[in-house]
């Protein structure tokens, strides 16, 4: 880090916390802490849906999937569009009449109480427990890139956001998410640019390109169906439809996001707008991976991007050895080189059959680089059993070969991501706590001053929460993983009883607890004794529940029914 | 007047409560321009029908032809998306 990128990386982080502070000062009631108002506009709802959703390890970890191992991940939001429709022509409606503060509000009227109390409370428990992952993962790739202490990255991101969201609430949020979504953009176009500019000048970026899709990066559509492969077409539509039916229809972190629009119709462009450009940002951020593996063929990259995890390769028992193989990569790597420069050099003559015999040796060049690689993962893997350094790709690459200035300005944008879904996450568990809970449960009827003081607390309790729980994560191993794979053993389950409620009149709070129920079983069932591919689990979820509550309507509640008549 | 359901009562049920609210304004004398514009607002006031007085949009006509356009784009993007694929196989 240069002076420059000191400059540029303080004043953002100052910059946004001054203004989320000016934005949220004047938070007075509840209406307008826990919904802005419902106050907002289209372009500030739609630009803070995606900031929420897109949190800092989809910039780090999303380019560095293209880069390892193509574009098919672009798939998984192939589903989106059509639930952003699905979602603005039903549940938009739904929760600005009734006026809600939180989705799980809607389902006390509809159903009963004990079936907005289990979806709050397994909304807390999901989103409370995840919130600290998402602080700690990018935390952690930024301080192994930066050689920072990952605690004090932690306490920055952590304290700016409780700065202005515990006093501020939603309109210091959503302001701030629509301001710093627009610097993560800026900054990837940037890095995209820079990227392009720092090829080989005899190279150009059609022809990066085509060696980049030659070795299948640039693979972004797969029609064939497999039910074990997360990332095809179909599982993208059918799963990632119901996957985002589930997140933006029933997490709070999303809903509340949509409430504060100040109509009905603000809110449904601002999910239509996130319908229309959503799927081709992340075809752009992948690219922008893509762009990265296509650089690395001219400039040889490092044999593992997690520089921590090098430095203990090279330093441990088997220091020696790794040298020797990073020694052999960079022969390895000359070689492909020479490959890629033959392939481009057999396109340009329009040879077909030169193109093909140049192509075969380009690949057979990759496939020799990785096999040099994954003598150096071996070494690795002795103290870290599952060695991924696929987070590390695109931070590595801006703080090589980015200008002054520019570093200074990703790091910002990576930061600000962070912050705008951490943000949305604690005003959402602060909203849940104090409305599904504490007024609903605990405390009713206490007044309006004393439920806005409540939900600054309780934005402060979870941010705290989130601090500590990110601060031992590291320790956590394994359960970090599974936390991150919670969101989808429930989502499905959550979709399910709003799905009853908007749109099966006849099933009553009962029928729909226990289909409830019947389908949390149903998902764990596929987690643990299949291996279906996760996102159908949502679409497995929702029908189980659906399916459940009616059969459960028919032969039990309604055989009551009638024996009490 | 008698009572009128409420929001959360038993008895209270969409066009159902339309008719409370008719009654309650024929009973009380005050003719059918009254009772015309509550069976106008009975959406308003009681159903939870998503289509219920749909505010138009800003630009785009309708909402159906919104809805078609992000469908329609997402079509073209796939169809991009599989002409980039096999731009570069």
């Amino acid at each position: 880090m240069r002076p420059l990128d000191w400059a540029v990386l303080l004043a953002a982080l100052a910059g946004i916390v001054v203004y989320g502070l000016w934005k949220g000062r004047r938070s007075r009631d509840l209406d307008d802490f826990l919904v802005a108002d419902r106050r907002m506009r289209w372009h500030h709802v739609a630009l803070s849906i995606m900031a929420t959703q897109a949190s800092a390890v989809t910039f780090l970890a999303t380019p560095g999937q293209a880069y390892a191992d193509g574009m098919r991940f672009v798939q998984v939001y192939i589903g989106l569009p059509v639930a952003m429709v699905v979602l603005s022509a039903t549940a938009v409606p739904v929760y600005h009449r009734l006026k809600v503060y939180t989705a799980y509000e809607y389902l006390e009227g509809r159903f009963d109480l004990k079936t907005r109390t289990l979806a709050a409370l397994l909304f807390l428990a999901l989103r409370g427990l995840s919130t600290g992952v998402s602080l700690y993962a990018p935390s952690l790739i930024l301080s192994v890139i930066m050689g920072w202490d990952i605690r004090v990255v932690i306490f920055i991101i952590g304290g700016a956001v409780m700065l202005y969201a515990s006093t501020g609430g939603a309109r210091a949020v959503d302001n701030t998410n629509f301001l710093q979504f627009l610097i993560i953009m800026g900054g990837m176009v940037v890095a995209f640019l820079t990227i392009v500019r720092l090829l080989p000048a005899d190279v150009s970026f059609l022809e990066a390109a085509h060696v980049a899709g030659k070795l299948g990066r640039l693979n972004a559509v797969d029609f064939s169906f497999d039910i074990k492969n997360q990332y095809n077409f179909w599982s993208g539509l059918v799963g990632g439809c119901f996957l985002a039916l589930a997140y933006f229809g029933t997490d709070q972190s999303q809903v509340q996001r949509y409430l504060t629009g100040e109509s009905v119709a603000q809110s449904r462009l601002g999910l239509l707008f996130n319908g229309l450009v959503k799927v081709p940002m992340q075809f752009f951020i992948l690219f922008l991976g893509a762009t990265v593996f296509a650089f690395y063929q001219f400039t040889q990259p490092p044999v593992f991007f997690n520089p921590a995890q090098a430095e203990r390769a090279r330093t441990g028992v088997h220091g020696e050895q790794f040298r020797a193989i990073e020694s052999d990569y960079a022969a390895a790597f000359e070689e492909k080189q020479r490959a890629a420069r033959g392939y481009i050099g057999a396109l340009r003559s329009g040879d077909t059959a030169a193109a093909e015999s140049a192509s075969a040796g380009l690949k057979a060049a990759q496939d020799k680089v990785n096999g040099v690689r994954s003598g150096a993962l071996e070494i690795i893997r002795e103290f870290d059993p599952k060695p991924n350094d696929t987070n590390y790709v695109f931070l590595n690459f801006v703080t090589h070969y980015m200008p002054a200035g520019l570093v200074g300005l990703v790091l910002a944008a990576v930061f600000f991501a962070s912050m705008s879904s951490t943000a949305s996450e604690w005003s959402a568990l602060a909203a849940t706590t104090v409305v599904d809970i504490q007024r609903r449960l605990l405390k009713r009827d206490a007044g309006e001053r004393y439920y806005l003081l409540s939900s600054k607390l309780a934005t402060v309790m979870w941010g705290v929460f989130a601090i500590c729980f990110a601060q031992y994560a590291g320790q956590l191993g394994s359960l970090v993983e599974a936390v991150n794979r919670l969101g989808s053993l429930f989502y499905g389950t959550l979709l399910g009883i709003f799905l009853l409620g908007f749109y099966f009149k006849p099933i009553k709070g009962t029928a729909a607890f226990l289909g409830a129920l019947a389908g949390e079983a149903a998902v764990l069932y596929c987690f643990l004794f299949t291996s279906v591919a996760f996102l159908w689990y949502n679409l497995v979820g929702a029908l189980v529940v659906v399916l459940a509550a009616h059969l459960i309507n028919l032969f039990v509640v309604g055989s009551r029914t009638q024996d009490a008549a | 007047m008698g009572e009128t359901p409420k929001k959360g009562d038993a008895e209270f049920d969409g066009e159902f409560y339309a008719v409370y609210i008719l009654e309650d304004f024929q009973r009380a004398g005050l003719g059918h321009a009254p009772a015309r514009k509550a069976w106008r607002m009975k959406d308003e006031v009681t159903t939870d029908k998503p289509h219920a007085r749909e505010e138009p949009p800003p630009f785009g006509g309708s909402w159906k032809n919104l809805y078609a356009a992000v469908l329609i784009n997402l079509a073209v993007l796939v169809a991009l998306f599989y002409l980039f694929t096999r731009a570069f196989r």
